[in-house]
């Protein structure tokens, strides 16, 4: 594999495309966005890069922090869950049996290839006030005849609240947490869970002490792959939190376009580009600290 | 030595029913929502809040709009573009990569 060094029509036939298509569309529109984030508006569709820090200023304000605040914590709640749900799931279909496994993987990955809008607007149909929980509920309380005891049934309000965000996030992105810890509990060695329990530990000592340290890097893997879109998130805020859970993507989304204040919803974007990468960071100084303290 | 054969080894965690029951219930909270969608794309009714039996006339009604037709045509055509570009593109930077991640960078 060294003929692109020799050979530099290779070389640049397969490199141009992609780094190419990579400034061209991703790096200079990004550039412009962050020169935007230092700019000001001089008019309805003017927008002067002037340096200017005003802005990233607005950004802090007290609004705006408790927003990027419960964007973080309604993140950090959903991948929670959503570890909780996909570990076991993950776990579950390796440990089945061989024939099976690759129908449970597609159950998993089948609800991915079925539109973002159309699976929110379906989860709305259940949790609405009219929706089918309520009514399964309401059939339930009858059943139970608790409607000759307390009374009629009153509907639950399940949407438009934080809970209806969490629910949502986690429904959308469990298969994008799924998958990672599949491939790493698949290829764990199964001998060192066969070597703890015949050591004398538990079955949940086991679990916590040998399989959960050796996949953790699906497990960290799928944090990340789960908690940066969720911290982005626009879509199922808007549709089931409504007013009540707004998150930062929707204050973004808002300036861009009804408000039409760009260089501010640069800046807020910029913001929360900011705070993922230092998660990253911190993630990235984390594991060295434990790598170098466990390993040397 | 009395032979029993055991229901299932300490390894065995594909037959615990926990992680059975568990899965089945994941998988049908994954599930319910999108067949209801599919069922009551069926229903004789605008609110789709009960069932008022069984219709095929908005699937005939989205083949018959023209413009629901065209959006449909147009978003299959730009799939079709995006998939031949992205996969030229992406095998092109993956030929390029793929030796320099092999050798190491320099």
């Amino acid at each position: 594999m060294e003929s692109w060094k020799q050979n530099k029509v290779v070389f640049w036939v397969t490199a141009l495309p992609g780094v190419v298509w990579l400034l061209l569309f991703f790096l200079i529109p990004l550039a412009l966005i962050w020169g935007m984030s230092v700019g000001e508006k001089t008019s309805i569709i003017d927008i002067e890069i002037t340096g200017t820090l005003d802005n990233y200023v607005r950004s802090f304000q007290a609004v705006y922090l408790k927003i990027i605040w419960k964007s973080i914590w309604i993140s950090i709640v959903s991948t929670a869950v959503c570890l909780a749900i996909a570990y076991p799931i993950a776990f579950g279909i390796c440990f089945s049996p061989a024939r099976w496994r690759p129908f449970l993987l597609l159950l998993v990955i089948l609800p991915f290839w079925i539109n973002l809008l159309i699976r929110t607007y379906a989860l709305i149909a259940v949790f609405r006030t009219r929706g089918t929980l309520n009514f399964t509920l309401e059939w339930l309380w009858d059943l139970a005849f608790l409607d000759r005891l307390i009374g009629p049934y009153q509907p639950l309000e399940l949407l438009y609240n934080n809970g209806a965000v969490i629910v949502g996030m986690v429904y959308v992105f469990m298969p994008f947490m799924v998958l990672p810890l599949y491939a790493t509990i698949e290829r764990l060695d199964r001998s060192y869970l066969e070597a703890s329990l015949d050591l004398g530990a538990s079955q949940w000592r086991t679990f916590f002490s040998v399989t959960v340290p050796l996949t953790m890097p699906g497990i960290v893997s799928g944090i990340i792959l789960v908690f940066i879109p969720m911290l982005g998130m626009f879509l199922v805020p808007d549709l089931l939190g409504g007013t009540n859970a707004i998150m930062i993507g929707n204050v973004i989304t808002d300036q861009f376009k009804s408000a039409n204040d760009w260089p501010f919803g640069a800046a807020l974007s910029f913001l929360l580009m900011y705070v993922t990468f230092a998660a990253l960071a911190l993630r990235a100084f984390v594991s060295a600290r434990i790598r170098g303290g466990v390993g040397v | 030595m009395a032979r029993r054969t055991p229901k299932r080894g300490p390894l065995d965690y594909g037959k615990s029913p926990w992680l059975i029951l568990f899965g089945f219930v994941t998988f049908i909270v994954l599930y319910a929502p999108i067949a209801q969608l599919i069922a009551f794309s069926f229903n004789d009714s605008k609110r789709n809040i009960v069932w008022r039996g069984f219709t095929t006339k908005y699937y005939a009604k989205a083949w018959n709009d023209a413009s629901l037709v065209e959006a449909f045509t147009n978003s299959i055509t730009i799939a079709v573009m995006c998939t031949v570009i992205a996969t030229i593109i992406g095998t092109a930077t993956a030929l390029w990569l793929f030796p320099v991640s092999r050798q190491g960078c320099c």
